[in-house]
């Protein structure tokens, strides 16, 4: 008698131990599943705000626009036929420049560009050159080159459309205050953002600016730091000027009257919808939390210990039998 | 106890300067005239300001006041971005004295005045009321009371115009300055700021000429004089 209560104080030792395996066994699968999603999720996040190489795009009308030239070969405008004034003390004191003059700038000079565009007579683009240094570049035509001062104006009346190439800073429009004549007038920024792992792009933003808004790309959003852009300006007669320009940067800062000036900056929603790479991360994280409510459900119906109620009822149910 | 001293000189000194000052540069209107919010209107004048730079940003002013013959002069003070303007009429009550003088500014918006740096305030004392439309003999300003010795900065509301300083240079012949455009920020009041080195002017009347072309014309030019007195 003494040794045949031992087979069923083995059996439940054994079937105890069994129990409290099941169980740390249920916490292992539980802990396990939760640094999956800690793993997936943190994964999305990343992609979802790592930085990316954005390429800014800003095209638009106005009637002026200023460039700091850098020192890129792009920079070479045709001045054909264009008035040259070099000595401010003589305004009448002007040059005409022959056909096949260009002008190749000094890195670092400031050309402001305007279009004064007046009824019934030819448009007439204003170029004022300046610089902290002692000349703007020069001019090369035909026969000589003309070393022009630390300030200059050139005068071109339109009579045919022109194309000025640019590379380096750019602004687009003045913010509107007293004795201000010309404005951006139109345009938009759209934001070109490289996918995460592919060399692939999407439009990543568009933005639509307002008549008098003033627009400057910046590498920073926290301090003024401009970013270097390329593009072109188109002249045409009797219409305003018509510019692209394109740049890697961080975002671009607008100056609006009436509100503080603000950044355009790529949104991270539109990452979602259109990099591949988070769109497979966030199915898999659906499926993920699919199949552990599946295992849960079965965890629940299989592994987990029965209650005692649930004891009682079954024994219940077997002596209620006939 | 050395503190209490200390403290009790300060409030000494400070009480005896405020009672030179009101001695000599009050208030004519016993209403002090200012504005801050984002719609002041700007004035129509082209110079905005002309100062001595001072790293300083602070809410007191000074004003280098020469011996002067007129009981009135104008202090005005705005900032570039617009949102603030205050113009005011101060009566000279003692006419004998000649130096720096720091005129009363009963200001609400002390905070947001020092939080205004060198060049985002411009400050223009002038000969005179403030209702005078042509401005003639102009006083320099400063947000400092150190003696000025780099440069005299003149602030000038352009319309985004090419903007030359034009002064008499030893030889007696005018020589012209290129002034540089302020780019960073909003520029409602002022757009341009010109410097003129404080060795180059003279004690006394310095007739100044500002210069300005804008989309291939001159437009008409703008004299004026400082009175340097010390």
């Amino acid at each position: 008698m003494k040794y045949a209560a031992l087979p069923i104080k083995l059996f439940g030792l054994i079937s105890g131990r069994l129990r409290i395996k099941k169980i740390e066994m249920a916490n292992l699968s539980f802990f396990m599943k939760l640094l999956l999603l800690f793993i997936v999720v943190g994964s999305i996040g990343y992609i979802l705000i790592s930085d990316r190489e954005n390429i800014f795009t800003v095209r638009g009308e106005t009637e002026n626009i200023t460039i700091v030239f850098s020192n890129d070969n792009l920079n070479q405008w045709d001045l054909s036929n264009a008035t040259l004034l070099l000595d401010i003390t003589e305004p009448d004191d002007l040059l005409t420049l022959p056909i096949d003059s260009f002008f190749i700038p000094k890195v670092d000079t400031t050309a402001r560009v305007l279009i004064r565009n007046q009824e019934n007579k030819l448009g007439q683009l204003i170029i004022t050159l300046e610089s902290d240094g002692e000349s703007v570049g020069e001019i090369e035509t035909a026969d000589k080159v003309i070393k022009l001062p630390n300030y200059s104006e050139v005068t071109i009346d339109v009579n045919q459309s022109r194309v000025l190439p640019i590379d380096g800073y750019i602004r687009v429009g003045e913010d509107v205050g007293l004795g201000v004549e010309s404005l951006l007038l139109s345009g938009e920024v759209s934001i070109v953002e490289k996918q995460f792992f592919r060399d692939e792009r999407y439009v990543a933003t568009e933005h639509k600016l307002d008549t008098g808004d003033r627009v400057e790309l910046h590498n920073s959003v926290d301090i003024d730091n401009l970013a270097k852009a390329k593009g072109f300006i188109r002249i045409t007669s009797s219409n305003p000027l018509v510019f692209t320009f394109h740049g890697e940067a961080k975002a671009v800062k607008v100056h609006r009257l009436g509100s503080n000036s603000y950044h355009i900056t790529p949104s991270i929603w539109p990452r979602i919808t259109n990099d591949p790479i988070i769109a497979a991360f966030s199915s898999l994280l659906a499926i993920i939390f699919l199949l552990l409510e599946f295992a849960d459900l079965i965890g629940r119906l299989f592994l987990s210990p029965r209650t005692p109620d649930e004891k009682d009822d079954e024994s219940s149910s077997i002596s209620k039998k006939p | 106890m050395k503190r209490i001293i200390f403290a009790l000189q300060w409030l000494a000194i400070s009480f005896s300067i405020h009672a030179v000052d009101d001695l000599k540069l009050t208030l004519v209107e016993p209403q002090f005239k200012e504005k801050y919010s984002s719609n002041v209107a700007v004035s129509g004048r082209v110079i905005s300001g002309i100062m001595t730079r001072s790293n300083k940003s602070t809410n007191q002013f000074f004003i280098d006041l020469p011996t002067l013959e007129t009981e009135t002069i104008c202090f005005r003070v705005q900032s570039k971005d617009g949102t603030y303007f205050a113009s005011n009429e101060y009566k000279i009550t003692d006419k004998s004295f000649a130096g720096k003088i720091s005129p009363e500014y009963p200001t609400q918006y002390q905070n947001i005045l020092e939080g205004f740096n060198s060049n985002e305030l411009a400050l223009l004392a002038f000969v005179g009321s403030c209702s005078e439309r042509k401005l003639n003999n102009v006083l320099v300003s400063s947000r400092s009371n150190e003696t000025p010795s780099g440069d005299v900065i003149i602030l000038v509301s352009s319309g985004r115009s090419d903007v030359f300083l034009s002064t008499l240079a030893d030889n007696g012949k005018r020589k012209s300055l290129k002034c540089k455009r302020l780019i960073k920020g909003k520029r409602t009041a002022y757009d341009t700021e010109c410097s003129v080195k404080v060795k180059d002017l003279v004690l006394g009347t310095n007739e100044l000429n500002i210069i300005r072309r804008k989309g291939g014309r001159m437009l008409p030019s703008v004299k004026f004089n400082v009175i340097v007195s010390s």
